[in-house]
């Protein structure tokens, strides 16, 4: 199971990979028997990809969904509804899965809920921590048990237990520079920390959360991600005011929120693909 | 700069955010009233109920996460646990026609009756009045209401939020914990959670 540490920190989990002397990582039984790097469920088929013909330190992983037409998986804040997709793990000793870092989502409303999630196709990349007292060897068999829920208007659950064996064939090694473009292609799609510059904060007034962020120019739209759940009402409507130097999103309160958080956290999507992950205070 | 600008912003904020609502289901808070006509054809207002502990289980056969309650036979068990100690249990269909988890009276009785499932009513709520009057986000999502009509439990109905029947023998239970640790006269520890499970198909 990735370590729910990782999930929660997402894109900045980053192993310690001094920590992971052979034998320590979470290494599952390496026995090779039939697998595939392939799988499906209704509307939903899923492919275990890699960046590498060699596995060796650096290298990534990419769990690539690919979905029927108006279905969708879900981002870890799945929003109102659903639940991301989880994976267990089986790596060879002194390596490990480190985590999916997740690209930003979309928002997608379904009869006035709201989701947070991707359609069409996905590629989730997982970069895989090696020890580093650890020679990767090059018969490296790769383990991933997928469980995940699909939606559309209504759900389905699906799961896969995917196998990726190196050597690789020599069709699969024709596909791996394609492979390489698609996982580069994903974190290209992964928030990225707002620069030092911006300054965000929140007030808690009543009902609502005014997150203001300023970026140093006036921006025209925003939508938030809220990291944590329960905090916000996803499907309450965002309401958008562009600043002379950047933006205020007004979010509703979660009907399940107990007491105001210390930080909103979350991701700041902006036009033309930019994503930040901020932490505004709130006051 | 711009102070101004912002200042003027701020306060034009302030303006339209002052009517928002506020929360209808906030534990801690009384309980909103409801009127609801259940499968029998029964009318069933919770201020009737006013004395006695009241769950509200929000529901949709179709849903896997639904399933895996009512599969595993866990939601029937809490049913009959619950009310053989006189709790008030409604099951609350919120589906609008035409939607996945929408039954009328005749289905509804013949399929929690298969089901062996017990509650003490199911409240039919095409309109999804009763579920936006709680927010109700899920199937399921489950509400405990005090004897005193005051909402102290908000969320999903245990700790594992998937639809995996599995995961129901490792599973706490946030609606028996409440339900207890209220009846034994102590705070609910856990009072919100999120509700897990699939959107509700109210009606557009």
């Amino acid at each position: 199971m990735m370590s729910r540490n990782c999930l929660r920190a997402v894109w900045v989990c980053v192993a310690s990979v001094a920590g992971l002397a052979a034998g320590a990582g979470p290494a599952g039984a390496q026995s090779p028997g039939p697998g595939s790097r392939t799988g499906q469920g209704p509307h939903v088929r899923v492919e275990l990809i890699t960046d590498r013909s060699v596995p060796g330190p650096g290298m990534r992983l990419g769990l690539k969904f690919d979905l029927d037409p108006e279905w969708h998986i879900y981002w870890l804040n799945p929003g109102d509804s659903g639940g991301p997709p989880e994976v267990t793990w089986s790596f060879p000793p002194g390596t490990m899965a480190v985590g999916i870092e997740w690209p930003a989502p979309e928002r997608i409303d379904i009869g006035g809920l709201v989701n947070y999630g991707y359609h069409n196709e996905v590629v989730l990349p997982v970069p895989v921590a090696v020890a580093a007292d650890v020679r990767v060897p090059r018969d490296f068999t790769v383990r991933a048990s997928v469980r995940w829920m699909a939606c559309s208007n209504l759900c389905v659950p699906g799961k896969a237990d995917l196998v990726m064996k190196f050597p690789l064939s020599a069709a699969e090694s024709s596909q791996v520079a394609a492979w390489k473009a698609e996982i580069e292609a994903a974190r290209g799609l992964v928030p990225k920390p707002a620069p030092a510059s911006w300054k965000a904060s929140a007030r808690a007034t009543g009902d609502t959360f005014i997150i203001d962020v300023l970026t140093g120019s006036r921006e025209e739209q925003a939508v938030f991600f809220p990291l944590e759940l329960s905090q916000v009402n996803d499907s309450a409507e965002q309401a958008v005011t562009p600043l002379a130097a950047g933006i205020r999103v007004a979010l509703r309160k979660s009907s399940q929120l107990a007491r105001d958080p210390g930080v909103l956290r979350g991701i700041l999507s902006l036009p033309g693909g930019r994503a930040y992950t901020i932490g505004a205070p709130v006051r | 700069m711009k102070k101004t600008t912002i200042v003027a912003a701020a306060l034009a904020l302030a303006v339209a955010a002052a009517p928002i609502t506020t929360h209808a289901s906030r534990v801690g808070a009384p309980a909103p009233d409801f009127k609801g006509t259940d499968s029998k054809g029964k009318v069933h207002n919770l201020s009737d109920f006013k004395g006695k502990w009241v769950v509200l289980e929000w529901h949709n056969e179709g849903c896997p996460y639904v399933k895996k309650h009512y599969g595993g036979n866990n939601m029937q068990k809490l049913q009959q646990q619950w009310t053989a100690k006189g709790v008030v249990w409604l099951t609350v269909l919120s589906s609008a026609a035409g939607q996945q988890g929408y039954m009328g009276p005749a289905q509804a009785d013949a399929y929690f009756a298969q089901k062996n499932a017990a509650p003490s009513a199911v409240l039919l709520d095409p309109s999804g009045a009763i579920g936006r009057l709680y927010d109700a986000k899920t199937t399921p999502h489950m509400f405990v209401i005090n004897p005193d009509g005051i909402l102290v439990y908000n969320g999903a109905i245990d700790d594992k939020p998937t639809s995996d029947q599995a995961d129901l023998a490792t599973a706490s239970n946030y609606v028996s914990a409440a339900l207890t640790e209220g009846m034994a006269g102590r705070p609910v520890t856990t009072a919100t959670s999120r509700p897990y499970g699939c959107g509700i198909k109210y009606a557009k």
